[in-house]
Formats: structure tokens, C-alpha cells, sequence
């Protein structure tokens, strides 16, 4: 019942959003409200209703479209509706300041974006998650193409591109797990079997299906999407969208494959191979783009890789480290991209150079994207922090190396735009929280910057280390070192 | 109630029948009679088409003996599920097109041809009724004959280009419809009947015959004439693109679901599929032929500038899914079945706000359609479901048809049909996207009257419903299969 509650919140709430979509503060306060109830639920669930289920109708024998709350899913679902709290909020200022148009539609697809990222948090099985990840995809379109410019367009038409043919590819390998087995239920250390040729081709399969966590060389939707408008950006391509891409992986690797038919068939080496080589080169690019925002995607590139890195390892730390890290970057991230959506709303500047001494009168801004840079680059007293100690707990020398140079790389190119904000001298002057608009956008990005700083001290907020050890207990039953 | 359904599979092809000639009569008193008693008549059709449909679901099949001759000699009318449920589509989107005629009719054709348009369209009702509820053969030929003859004459009244139209599909049509002739002759050389379950049973000891296979091979080939399989489509796209909106509505949705449906229950209920077992290459063929159109289909839509010939294209292609479907054992059985339905219902979206499109802008052309996304909501919305339904997208009917077409080939080993499904929804997201990004995310329009309400809400009830299909679909397996059931398939 509280699944249903929690899913269809949003789904209820973006119909409501269609229809007073002339009455914009109803419009709004509907968003809002929505973001706060389907939150309430889920943290509900977290507390006295893990693994509860829902099924609602059978699709193919041993194929059901249902839903359970695992304590994974219960993880991203988490992250996503505390996040659409801020930004929904955040939403009414930057929409407003730039008088948008079509805000109705945005509303709308904005909340079907999150219905569709709860849908594959709590999907049971992989046709459910199927189902969500595709209407994912549709319902983030309209939100990338908003600007109806030519750039808006042709970034919409990339979109598709990568993520329609990606989701066929998921497809095909749903049904060729559920040919093989007569099943496509998650079930924690996984369920797949067959010949070891197929079940490989199969992983690939799966892998091309994973798109939407944008590793290399499937990535390149990622910075072209950055056109939309901020809120997308930071709720969608930091959270909701590639993560459910790199929480669609974990979920292949620990409940369809397992570690141990991972390791027998060394397809770690092979997702770890990939993740390893984008970790790095999404930094290299992210110093040569001058664009802030297409720089901060980079940056969630290379974090995205970082947890299917970690993911790849298959071992506990590594494990902890990638779901911890999902609702860690979310924090981190969003608020990187609140404060360039703040920035360009209240300055009009996009570009890293125009930066220069705007930290002085922005100042909870650039102080925000100072906690974000810290938490990028891993280190105290950001919440970033934990899951690459946690990387570091594993003892794989290799894999140390590489998160250490992405590290370094992480400060090299965040770090110049924080000091040339804070240490250059500009005429410019803006008044930060000169109107109630401005104060919309930089009460939120500093309430995610602030939980950021919180999540390191306590990692067990919204009971994120508990569900993330739970997890781990279910995925390694007893042979827990 | 039991002792009357009976009679309603009659009683439904005689009340069209006849409202065609009352129509004609009427209008020597007045010219406006048309359009209600059409719209009276089709209603009740689907009242009974909907009361049979849930009597045959509970009592089983009804037989009925015309004139009380015992089949073979008399004709026979058989209506079992799948024969009630094609006869549910046919009166559901006759309805519904009746609905829509209105207003274009008004406006495309002149009122001093009103009576006649409307005693052709009962006559095309009349004829896509019986298609549906007879058991014999030659009647069905009868049947398709009228429904087609009716159609010819329907696109013409259009004027002009129509006329060039009507004429290629008249030929097409014609050398289709001798096809099938022969196909029943042949048949009839070989078996002495013309009564379908007869004849099923007579040429079950006779599938090595070359008499009974040739005459297969003319049946699809004259089916496929008329249902527009590739490479006999090409009277379609103009024929759809140049007829009045009213009848492209019809013909595209009740129409090409009856051919396909008359290639259906000769496929499963007189060759049966131990035929195909027996002959693989024919179902092989058949299957190449369908992969073929579906890609064929869809590299044309993606070409087309105009938005109807664009539409007529993407129908190629689904008549394709059928086909292919049918070849492909139980979970073929459910695709084709379940498609007929869904394929209906977004084609009737589309082409209802394509009509409308032409009448409220006379926007023939992809490109004519810039802004409307805003300036006209709820038709945008109601095509804009259709289309996202038709690319496949989950939980819609379009994706229930392709995951069922799916698992068939899973089922049958038949993996390469996998890969045409997955191009030809990937094709089709490209010439529907360019629709929907026209309509969305280019130019600005102010806002303007949306399209009339007799043709907006029957359009947006079928873009609702090809959405909400995918889910209610799951709902109703049961009567998928039943229908595999009667049919035999397991």
C-alpha cells in the first residue's frame, strides 16, 4: 500500500499539474507537495516496510509487473524524492527569474520523470524496470528539447538517439534472460544460468542497455543534454536519470548475475575495464570545456564510472562504496548544478572564464560550489569522502591509482573557478537574495550543500548506511568476510 | 437472451444492409437522413457486436444456418471468439468513424451527395459485418467484394487525385479479390465444399495435394493485394492520402484489420497450422515476405513528406507485424489477435487528427504542422499518444504487440525476427519523433480553435485508449486464449 502511495504520488500530482496548469502557484505548490508526500512515504517504507510488494497484474507466466521495496531500490528512491523536495522548490525560482515558457509542460514531464524513477527503483523485476527506464527516457525529452532552439533540438534528437536504441538493447537482453530462465525477478546474488557464451552475450546485451550511466563511448548524449534548463540538469542528469542508469547496472551485476557467476565468467574485469578508462578520460575533457555546466557533466561522468568502478570490484567495500556513493554524488552533484543554474538566472554567465570575483557577491552560492568541488575530489569533510575510503578499504592497488589521478584531475579543474571567484577582483555586483526568486534558488542549493557536509558526519541519515549494509548482507548472505 | 444473440450475427449484417437502401430512399424527402441513421445503425451493431462477443465468451461458438440449410449446402454463419472480437473492432471503429464523418463530410463533400456517401458507407459496413461472422468461403468472398466495391467508389467522391486513387486500388483491388476467387475454386476442385470447418476437415488428408497448395498460394497472394502487404502496397499510400478523411479513418483501421483478418481465419481455420508444419518453406516465405515489408514500410514512412502518405506507410509496415505474427505459433497467435485491436486504435487517432489537421488548416504536409503542439493541446496530445504508442514504447498497445511478437520468436527459436522488431521500432521512432519534435518543439503559434469535438474527443478516446491498451490488454489474456484455443494453437 505505502508503494503504491509512494509511487503514484507523483503520477496523481503531474496529472493535477496538467490540469491547473493556468493557475501557476497551484501548479507549483501541487509539484511541491507532491515531492513532500512521496518523500514521507518512502522514508516511511525505509523504516518498518522493507521488501514490502505489490504486484498488479501478470504480464507472461513467471513474469509479473510488480514492485518491492529492497533496500537498494530503497536507497535511490531515497535520494531521488529528498532531492525533488529542493529542486522542485528550486524549480519555481529559476523558471520564474528567466520567465520561461511552457512551464506547465516542464511541471509536468519533470514530475512523470520522477514517477518513472521510482518505478525503477522499485521495480521487481527486470520487464518492470524495463517499462520505467523507457518512460524515462520519453518523459525527459520535452525537458531537454525545452528551449525549442536549434541546439535544444538537435541535443533532443541525440537524446533518443543513444537512449531509445539502448533501451531496445535492454529489452532484447530482458527476454533472452527470461527465455533462458523463465524468470527476470531480482533476487539478491542473482538468478541467470545457461550456456556461458550466451549468458556473456547476454551482459553485453545488458551493458549496451546501460546507456543511461553514460560510460564511455556511449556517453556523449550526457553534455549535449546540458542545454536544458538547470533544474533538469541537476535533478535528472545528476540523479534521477544516470543514476538510474548506474543503479540499473548494480542491480544486473548483483541480482541477475552475482559475484559469483561475475567472477567465473571475469565479466568484472571486463565492466571495470570500461568504467576504469571513462573515470579518467571524462576528467581530461572536463579541463578543456569552458562551459560550466558541460564541465559539472564531465564531472558526473567520470563520478558515474566511479561507481560502477567500485561495483566492479566485487568485493563488500567495493559494494558498499558504489551504493553509498549513489545517494552521496546525488548531494554533491545537484548542488554543483544549482549553483551554475543560480549563477547563469542571477548573472546570465555560463561560461568558466566569466567567473572571475563573483564569488564575492554571490556568496552562499560560490560557497555551496566549494562544499560541491570538495565532495568531488573525495575529500573530508565531504561526504565524497567515505565511498572512496570505502574504495580504498579493498586493497586493489590498481584501482587505487586510478581513483587517486581522477581525484587529482577532479581538483584541477574544479578548483581554479572556485579561487578565481573568490580571489579576482570584478566591478560586477549582484544582490543574492535581492528577491524572493533568488532566495528559491539559494536556500535549496545551500540545504544540499549543508547535507553534504552532514551525510560525512552522519552517513546514517536517512538510514542510508543501514540500508546500504542491508544490501550488502542480502547480496553476500552468510559468506560475509 | 441465449435464443436471441443467435440471431444477432444475421440481424447485424441485415439492419446495415438495409439502412444503406432506406438511406437512399430517404433522400428523395430529404438530404440530412444520412449521417443519423448511419450513426443510429452503427450503434447498434456494437451493441450486439459487444453482446455476441460476451456470449460467445461464456456460451461458446454460435452457429447459425441461413434459410435453415444444414452446412455444407447452406451457408453458414460461424462466430466464435475470435470472429466476435474482430466483429467488437469492426462496429467499434465504424462507430466511432461515423462519429467523425460529420463534420468532414460537411465539409468535403457536397451536400447533393451526402445520401449517396452515406448508402456507400453502410454498404462498406455491411460488407467488413459479414466478413466477420460468415463460416463459408464464397460468402466471404461476397462480403469483401461489397465492403470493397463500396470503397472504390467512397475515395472517389473526393474528385481530382482521388480519382486516380480509387482507379489504381480498383485495379490492385480487382486482381486481388480474382485471386482469392481462384484460390476458393482451386479449393473447392480439391474438396467439393465451401464451408470452412467442412473444408477444414476435407483438406487435412489432402495438404500434399499441389491443388491445395496452389490454392493457399493464391488466397495470401490475393489477401495480401488487399490488405497492402508489401509489394502490393502501392495503391495504398495515395489512396489514404486522396479519399475523404472520413474514409481514410474507416478504411485504415475496420477495413485493413477485416483483410487481415480474412488471411487470419484461412491461415488457422482451413489450412490450419499443421499445414505450415507440414510445409515449412511456405510459412518461412510468408514470414521473409512480412520481415520485409515491416522494414520496406518502414524506410518509405521515414522518406514521406506528406503526413496521411506517411501514416499509409507505417500501415504497411503493421500489416507486416500481422502477418509475421501469424507465423510464429501461440504467442504469434496473441500478437496478431491483440494488433488488430491496437493498431486500430492508433491508426484511428492518428488519421482522426490528420483529418483534422486538413480541415481546420488544410496542413497536408509534415512540416505545415509547426507549433501546433501549443496552439491546438489536446488534438496534439491525442496524435502525440498514438504516436508514441505506434513507436512502442512501454505500457503501451504497441508495446504489448511487440513483446508478444517478441517472446514468439523467443518461444519459436526464431531469434532473427527479434532483430526486425527491434529496427522497425527503431525506424518508426524516427519518422514519428520528426512528427512529434514538429509539433512540440518547433515554431510558435498563438493559441487557436481545436478541431471540432465530433472529430476531437473520438480522436482523443483512441489516443487515450491506445496508451491505457497496453495495460488493459493483461487483463484480458483469458480471451487471447480462447481464441488460440478455438484455433487450435498450442
Amino acid at each position: 500500500m505505502e508503494i503504491a502511495t509512494a509511487l503514484f504520488a507523483p503520477f496523481i500530482g503531474s496529472m493535477l499539474i496538467l490540469l491547473f496548469g493556468r493557475y501557476p502557484n497551484i501548479r507549483d505548490g501541487i509539484s511541491v507537495i507532491t515531492a513532500i508526500v512521496s518523500f514521507l512515504t518512502i522514508l516511511a517504507i525505509s523504516e518498518n516496510g522493507i521488501n514490502s510488494e505489490l504486484v498488479l497484474f501478470n504480464i507472461a507466466p513467471g513474469i509479473d509487473f510488480g514492485f518491492r521495496a529492497d533496500p537498494l531500490g530503497l536507497v535511490f528512491a531515497l535520494t531521488s524524492s529528498s532531492l525533488w523536495i529542493l529542486v522542485s522548490i528550486y524549480s519555481i525560482g529559476y523558471m520564474r527569474t528567466l520567465k520561461e515558457h511552457a512551464q506547465t509542460r516542464f511541471f509536468f514531464c519533470f514530475a512523470m520523470s520522477i514517477f518513472s524513477a521510482f518505478g525503477i527503483a522499485f521495480s521487481k523485476n527486470l520487464i518492470t524496470f524495463y517499462v520505467f527506464y523507457e518512460l524515462l527516457t520519453i518523459f525527459t525529452y520535452p525537458l531537454v528539447a525545452h528551449e525549442e532552439s536549434d541546439e535544444a533540438r538537435s541535443a533532443g534528437r541525440r537524446y533518443l538517439a543513444y537512449l531509445i536504441p539502448s533501451g531496445a538493447s535492454l529489452l532484447a537482453a530482458t527476454l533472452i534472460t527470461y527465455w533462458l530462465t523463465g524468470t527476470t525477478d531480482f533476487r539478491p546474488g542473482g538468478f541467470i544460468f545457461g550456456d556461458p557464451e550466451i549468458v556473456k552475450l547476454v551482459f553485453i546485451l545488458f551493458l549496451l542497455g546501460s546507456a543511461k550511466s553514460a560510460f564511455m563511448p556511449l556517453h556523449s548524449w550526457l553534455p549535449t543534454a546540458m542545454v536544458a534548463p538547470a533544474p533538469v540538469s541537476a535533478l535528472l542528469h545528476a540523479v534521477a536519470v544516470v543514476k538510474a542508469g548506474v543503479f540499473g547496472v548494480i542491480r544486473i551485476v548483483y541480482y541477475v548475475y552475482g559475484v559469483d557467476l561475475m567472477k567465473e565468467l571475469n565479466l568484472g574485469l571486463l565492466l571495470g575495464g570500461i568504467a576504469a578508462f571513462t573515470v579518467i578520460m571524462a576528467n581530461i575533457l572536463a579541463i578543456g570545456e569552458t562551459n560550466l555546466k558541460r564541465r559539472i557533466a564531465y564531472s558526473t561522468m567520470n563520478q558515474l564510472s566511479f561507481i560502477i568502478l567500485a561495483a566492479s570490484l566485487l568485493h563488500p567495500y567495493g559494494f558498499l562504496a558504489s551504493v553509498m556513493h549513489i545517494p552521496f554524488h546525488g548531494f554533491m552533484k545537484i548542488t554543483l548544478f544549482l549553483c551554475a543554474g543560480a549563477v547563469a538566472a542571477i548573472s546570465g554567465k555560463h561560461e568558466v572564464f566569466q567567473l572571475d570575483g563573483l564569488g564575492k557577491s554571490l556568496r552562499f552560492t560560490f560557497g555551496a560550489f566549494t562544499v560541491g568541488a570538495i565532495g568531488m575530489s573525495g575529500l573530508p569533510p565531504v561526504a565524497g569522502f567515505i565511498s572512496k575510503w570505502f574504495v580504498v578499504l579493498t586493497g586493489n592497488v590498481w584501482v587505487i591509482a586510478i581513483i587517486l589521478t581522477a581525484s587529482i584531475l577532479d581538483v584541477a579543474y574544479l578548483f581554479p573557478i572556485v579561487r578565481n571567484a573568490f580571489f579576482r577582483s570584478s566591478e560586477e555586483r549582484y544582490d543574492e537574495m535581492g528577491s524572493y526568486l533568488n532566495a528559491y534558488m539559494v536556500v535549496p542549493l545551500s540545504l544540499t550543500a549543508l547535507f553534504s557536509i552532514i551525510l560525512f558526519l552522519m552517513p546514517g541519515l536517512m538510514h542510508i548506511s543501514d540500508l546500504a549494509s542491508m544490501a550488502l548482507r542480502e547480496v553476500w548472505g552468510n559468506e560475509l568476510p | 437472451m441465449e435464443a436471441v444473440i443467435e440471431h444477432f450475427p444475421v440481424l447485424a449484417v441485415a439492419i446495415s444492409l438495409l439502412s444503406s437502401f432506406t438511406i437512399l430512399v430517404t433522400s428523395i424527402y430529404t438530404k440530412r437522413a444520412g449521417y443519423p441513421i448511419s450513426l443510429a445503425v452503427t450503434f447498434i451493431q456494437l451493441v450486439m457486436a459487444v453482446l455476441i462477443l460476451i456470449g460467445v465468451l461464456t456460451d461458446g461458438t454460435i452457429n447459425y444456418w441461413l434459410g435453415g440449410w444444414r452446412p455444407p449446402w447452406g451457408i453458414e454463419y460461424r462466430v466464435d471468439v475470435l470472429g466476435a472480437y474482430v466483429l467488437v473492432i469492426v462496429a467499434l471503429f465504424s462507430f466511432f468513424s461515423t462519429v467523425y464523418a460529420k463534420r468532414v463530410v460537411e465539409e468535403e463533400i457536397e451536400s447533393s451527395k451526402h445520401p449517396y456517401f452515406y448508402t456507400l458507407w453502410m454498404l462498406l459496413v455491411s460488407g467488413m459485418v459479414g466478413v466477420a461472422v460468415t463460416g463459408d468461403l464464397f460468402n466471404l468472398f461476397v462480403f469483401l467484394e461489397i465492403s470493397s466495391l463500396a470503397t472504390y467508389a467512397l475515395i472517389a467522391m473526393a474528385g481530382r487525385k482521388a480519382l486516380i486513387a480509387s482507379f489504381n486500388y480498383l485495379v490492385l483491388g480487382a486482381v486481388g479479390i480474382s485471386f482469392y476467387l481462384l484460390g476458393t475454386a482451386f479449393l473447392y476442385a480439391a474438396t467439393g465444399t465451401l464451408n470452412m470447418y467442412d473444408a477444414r476437415v476435407l483438406v487435412s488428408l489432402l495438404y500434399s495435394s499441389k491443388i491445395v497448395q496452389l490454392s493457399f498460394v493464391f488466397y495470401f497472394i490475393g489477401l495480401a493485394m488487399k490488405m497492402a502487404l508489401f509489394p502490393f502496397h502501392i495503391w495504398q499510400p495515395n489512396a489514404y492520402e486522396y479519399s475523404p478523411s472520413a474514409v481514410t479513418v474507416i478504411i485504415s483501421t475496420a477495413l485493413a484489420k477485416i483483410n487481415a483478418y480474412a488471411l487470419f481465419r484461412i491461415i488457422y481455420s482451413v489450412y490450419t497450422i499443421k499445414f505450415f508444419q507440414n510445409y515449412g518453406i511456405i510459412l518461412d516465405a510468408t514470414a521473409f515476405v512480412a520481415s520485409v515489408g515491416i522494414i520496406a514500410g518502414s524506410l518509405f514512412a521515414i522518406m514521406e513528406k506528406s503526413l496521411k502518405k506517411m501514416l499509409a506507410y507505417s500501415s504497411v509496415a503493421n500489416v507486416g507485424y500481422i502477418v509475421l505474427a501469424l507465423t510464429l505459433g501461440k504467442w504469434g497467435v496473441y500478437a496478431a489477435a491483440s494488433h488488430l485491436l491496437n493498431h486500430s486504435l492508433m491508426k484511428a487517432a492518428l488519421f482522426m487528427v490528420a483529418g483534422g489537421f486538413i480541415y481546420r488548416l488544410g496542413a497536408r504536409n509534415i512540416d505545415d504542422l509547426e507549433g501546433l503542439g501549443r496552439a491546438m493541446p489536446l488534438s496534439s496530445a491525442a496524435f502525440a499518444m498514438a504516436a508514441v504508442s505506434m513507436i512502442g514504447i512501454p505500457p503501451s498497445a504497441g508495446f504489448v504487440t511487440k513483446l508478444f511478437i517478441l517472446l514468439a520468436s523467443l518461444d519459436t527459436g526464431r531469434f532473427v525476427f527479434i532483430a526486425v522488431m527491434i529496427a522497425s521500432s527503431l525506424l518508426s521512432l524516427v519518422y514519428f519523433w520528426r512528427v512529434i519534435e514538429i509539433l512540440y518543439m518547433k515554431g510558435h503559434r498563438e493559441r487557436m480553435d481545436e478541431i471540432p469535438a465530433s472529430m476531437l474527443y473520438p480522436a482523443l478516446l483512441m489516443g487515450i485508449l491506445s496508451i491505457s491498451a497496453g495495460i488493459l490488454w493483461f487483463f484480458n489474456v483469458d480471451m487471447l486464449q480462447q481464441i488460440a484455443l478455438a484455433l487450435e494453437v498450442k
